[in-house]
């Protein structure tokens, strides 16, 4: 019996250990390369589980992972504020293999500064 | 992969999915409800087969185990697949997902199996004991998933 347990506690630290590496997941953007671009949005979802936005600028076209729907409106980002047509700031890191996707930790629009994180 | 996907896209559930406030997390919620019966309930079958508490009448625990781990898996699976609907273009070209999805039916073969046989012996010990480290690492890789 003791000996179940035993490897019963041992499974639950291996999967403590697995969901440790999973927060990692965060890691699959470059955090040490923060990037600001400034562009027009062209697309944009104010959705569930991230709201995102294409953004154009003069060196190229991404898109960028905003924050979940509920955070974006407690912040003070509307729908509006990310519509097409708007002029954006976005600033964050770049995904390592999906180059035209940014996790964007700050959205300024009207010059008005929004933490996503 | 992403292309045939996004007809999905117009379909009034992933809509409902992206754009009401409240339903995503709630079927987030309703999802972790649904694991935590279907594991709950595994992790105490498997610990009796392994050897823990032997006065506990087996086909009485599982009776009862099997019902509410059914239920749990029913109310996972149909919560997990409205959130698969929502980024299904993202996901149908996941590793992760697609292992997490084969481990799931190699468990449910297993547990079918270990359901057939009619006494305790040294290899259902060994399929409970698949059993638990498997769904376990079912839970990792579906958090892992969020991250990737």
């Amino acid at each position: 019996m003791y000996k179940s347990v035993k490897n019963f506690i041992f499974l639950l630290l291996c999967n403590i250990c697995l969901q440790a590496m999973a927060h990692h997941g965060w890691s699959e953007y470059d955090q040490t390369n923060l990037v600001k671009l400034s562009g027009t949005v062209t697309q944009s979802g104010y959705e569930h589980p991230h709201g995102f936005i294409t953004l154009v600028s003069s060196e190229k076209t991404l898109t960028a992972v905003l924050a979940p729907p509920f955070r974006m409106e407690n912040r003070g980002l509307t729908p509006e504020n990310i519509a097409v047509g708007t002029r954006v700031v976005v600033e964050g890191y770049i995904h390592r293999s999906k180059p035209n996707e940014l996790r964007a930790e700050r959205i300024v629009v009207n010059n008005k500064v929004i933490e996503l994180r | 992969m992403d292309v045939s996907l996004n007809f999905l896209n117009d379909f009034w559930l992933v809509q409902a999915m992206k754009y009401s406030l409240w339903l995503y997390p709630t079927v987030e919620s309703l999802h972790i409800c649904g694991i935590g019966m279907l594991f709950g309930s595994v992790v105490l079958m498997d610990l009796r087969l392994l050897g823990v508490c032997p006065h506990i009448d087996f086909s009485a625990l599982s009776r009862l185990g099997i019902t509410v781990s059914l239920f749990g898996f029913a109310l996972a699976v149909l919560t997990g697949s409205m959130m698969f609907m929502t980024h299904a273009a993202d996901l149908i070209g996941s590793r992760l997902f697609l292992i997490k999805t084969c481990l799931i039916f190699l468990l449910l073969m297993n547990a079918t199996i270990l359901h057939m046989r009619s006494e305790i012996n040294a290899m259902t010990k060994v399929q409970a004991m698949a059993s638990l480290v498997g769904w376990s690492v079912v839970i990792g890789l579906g958090r892992w998933l969020a991250y990737v």
